[in-house]
């Protein structure tokens, strides 16, 4: 066969699958709804018999303590696996209608709107209005609602950013107390003086680039209140505030004096490495959610130190930069979702449910560093930390996070990445900030 | 006979028709399609590609890309010098060449992660070694004006294994004859490398700089791996791009749309790196 025929029989073989191509995304239109709700969507029978296979993120003692928790549910068995990378694992399974697990456990309510929209996801309704007025905030179920009006996540855990963890013998090295740093004026000055005694004044996890974001939460809430932090979830205008702005402003005053480090050690670190930079007195500070007190204490066991909360290290909420704002503390959670072809959805929807209630949420309170949803988890088996979290929080009132509910929720990338950039090069506070603006502004208008 | 060749191509045409030029047909086809995830595709023409000129993402995986070509021409030149080096049989050669060839045996995933701690400021092997002699460490993986050549040091470093092997598979096949005809004309060593090996090693450039460009086109892992815990948007190439994408725009025309760009500059430069060759 000359070089020309099979020249011409590919050309054929190639024309011909191209008319099978067109023909296909031809005739999938007519069959789709333009929108489908997601009870038009099919979904597979489910299949009996397997563990409910649960992905989550926790890992370390973190996920040792669910592990235990889901230990006590007897319903049907379950089996907890850990996905370092969750949202990529999720969403893979979801687009490719080949899923493999039952339950996920996510912390981005904006995300999971965005999956339940698309029919991704099983309506939690029912699951929703009975856990409802156990809540100990709305909030948790709003976050989760699409604009279809449907639930699609069962809220099972809270958290919070309450402030700065602050090692007391590190202060107290460079002549200190907790008390200075109360005022930003005196964070600024205690930098100064940690730096001068060899330790690192505030740890930042920036590697990680999620913890940043906190930071600036911080930052956002100290200058401009809970209304401005809010707002900048959905409002493209709120970015033009000039409180804004300087936000990332004061961010790279405190870098470049120092405040989180040198640069290329700050950018470097990872969040779970400082941990035991903390408790060890090598960093002072930490601004870090809630569960740090379970990585705090297992991290002093590894060490072999004591490190007790409230004498060895206390919690001291973000400083105050002028009078009249009130600091809320910074709260969000974790939902359980269950995608639309679970194998085992049936048992699935059940455990979702025992996560959003008092026995599963009332075993992970009690092995401390997580905050409950549901209301009748007794106090009396929360941690004294956790009670001052909870008590801080009743006092001050709770904003939810902004990175996690921003609206489309890809801009989250985008925040973390400026922030990073930041960190990097506090010189180019302005332009990296322009920059996010004009991306947030021109994707929140829908651009 | 030559129909029975022909009936005999039919399976592996199909084969390859069915699995290769299918996908990147459809592939093209949504290209042109908007396609919401749980929604309908609709023809939609240019959009995405329209949406491209102003997409800083779109731009800096592309520029990003065009950076780590720098792979090709980095890789080609260790690997041969590696390849001559053991070809001339010194001591220890059989030690080197696995060591050499490392790069390409171990997963990209765990040269990721390998090379995330051994440049590790605080902890990491090459900044104690580099502050014994007064450097200052450096986050060559994490900053932002560095991590993309520290990137293409890394691809180089993963892939020379390849590219050398080829080499000395090739430099092996030389016959003798023709350094012993180079000996007796009075060639230099230099001359005798410019003049009869590297013109003898001709296939192995092909080879090599076919391959080493497929490789960086489409390299993904190891920078899946730099990510940490969120995709890392400076180190982006074309094909993490699309990746990124189909992550967070839940939407399959984009996305197929940059792959449409990706399969178009891959074709283009292997068929020029072909014809250039042949």
């Amino acid at each position: 066969m000359g070089r020309g025929a099979l020249v011409g029989i590919i050309i054929i073989v190639v024309i011909v699958l191209a008319a099978l191509a067109w023909f296909a995304s031809q005739q999938a239109q007519p069959q789709q709804p333009a929108a489908p709700t997601p009870a038009e969507t099919p979904s597979p029978a489910p299949t009996q018999g397997g563990p409910v296979v649960i992905y989550g993120q926790w890992a370390g003692v973190e996920g040792e303590n669910f592990e235990r928790a889901i230990s006590l549910y007897r319903e049907s068995p379950v089996e907890y696996v850990i996905q370092e990378k969750i949202w990529d694992v999720v969403t893979q399974q979801l687009f490719a209608g080949n899923v493999q697990f039952d339950v996920a456990l996510l912390p981005w309510p904006q995300r999971i709107v965005e999956l339940g929209e698309r029919g991704l996801l099983e309506p939690l309704d029912d699951v929703a209005s009975r856990l409802e007025a156990d809540l100990v905030n709305r909030y948790f179920l709003e976050a989760v609602r699409g604009r279809d009006g449907s639930y699609y996540a069962v809220p099972i855990k809270m958290w919070a950013k309450p402030g700065i963890w602050v090692n007391v013998k590190a202060l107290e090295r460079a002549g200190l107390t907790p008390d200075d740093v109360r005022t930003f004026e005196g964070l600024l000055a205690a930098c100064e003086k940690l730096s001068a005694a060899g330790i690192q004044p505030l740890a930042s996890g920036a590697a990680d680039k999620w913890p940043l974001s906190d930071i600036w939460e911080h930052m956002l809430i100290m200058l401009g209140g809970a209304e401005l932090h809010d707002a900048l979830t959905y409002d493209p205008a709120a970015w033009d505030r000039p409180e804004v702005r300087e936000s990332f402003r004061l961010l790279a005053e405190m870098l470049k004096r120092g405040c989180f480090g040198d640069r290329d050690l700050r950018i470097s670190e990872k969040w779970e490495a400082q941990v035991p930079r903390l408790v060890k007195g090598e960093v002072a500070m930490y601004p870090m959610g809630n569960w740090i007190t379970l990585f705090i204490a297992k991290s002093a066991e590894e060490l072999g130190v004591t490190f007790e909360p409230g004498k060895d290290y206390v919690l001291v909420p973000w400083p105050s930069y002028r009078e009249g704002i009130t600091q809320p503390i910074i709260a969000g959670g974790d939902w359980a979702i269950v995608p639309k072809n679970a194998p085992n959805k049936a048992a699935a929807i059940r455990f979702a449910e025992w996560l959003g209630g008092p026995e599963y949420q009332g075993a992970m309170v009690e092995a401390g560093g997580y905050l409950p949803t549901n209301k009748r988890v007794p106090s009396d088996v929360m941690s004294p930390v956790d009670q001052t979290i909870l008590s801080l929080a009743s006092e001050r009132g709770v904003v939810v996070d902004l990175d996690d509910n921003i609206r489309p929720s890809e801009l989250q990338q985008e925040i973390w990445n400026a922030l990073f950039e930041l960190w990097a090069n506090p010189d180019n506070w302005s332009q990296i900030f322009d920059g996010l603006k004009s991306t947030v502004q021109s994707r929140m208008g829908g651009g | 006979m030559a129909r029975t060749i022909s009936f005999l191509l039919i399976p592996g045409l199909a084969l390859v028709g069915f699995f290769v030029i299918y996908p990147i047909f459809f592939n093209f086809v949504l290209a042109f399609m908007v396609w919401p995830l749980g929604g309908a595709p609709q023809f939609c023409g240019l959009c995405h590609f329209q949406k491209f000129v102003d997409d800083a993402r779109f731009q800096k995986a592309f520029l990003n890309t065009v950076m780590l070509l720098l792979v090709i021409p980095l890789s080609i030149a260790v690997g041969l010098a590696f390849a001559v080096l053991v070809h001339a049989r010194p001591l220890g050669y059989f030690v080197m060449a696995p060591l050499i060839a490392a790069g390409m045996v171990i997963p990209p995933s765990v040269v990721g992660i390998a090379w995330i701690l051994s440049l590790d400021p605080r902890i990491g092997a090459y900044n104690v070694l580099l502050s014994a002699f007064g450097v200052p460490p450096k986050a060559y993986l994490f900053d932002p004006q560095l991590q993309i050549y520290a990137l293409v040091l890394l691809a180089t470093w993963s892939w020379v294994g390849f590219t050398f092997i080829t080499f000395l598979a090739n430099l092996e096949s030389i016959p003798r004859t023709l350094y012993e005809s180079a000996s007796i004309d009075g060639a230099s060593r230099l001359q005798t490398f410019v003049h009869v090996t590297l013109p003898q090693l001709r296939p192995a450039f092909i080879i090599n700089s076919i391959m080493s460009i497929l490789y960086v086109l489409r390299l993904f892992d190891i920078i899946y791996v730099l990510g940490a815990e969120s995709p890392p948007l400076n180190l982006m190439n074309l094909a993490y791009y699309v990746y990124y994408l189909l992550q967070y725009s839940f939407e399959l025309g984009g996305p197929s749309a940059v792959a449409a760009v990706l399969t178009s500059l891959s074709l283009a430069i292997t068929y020029i790196a072909i014809r250039r060759a042949l």
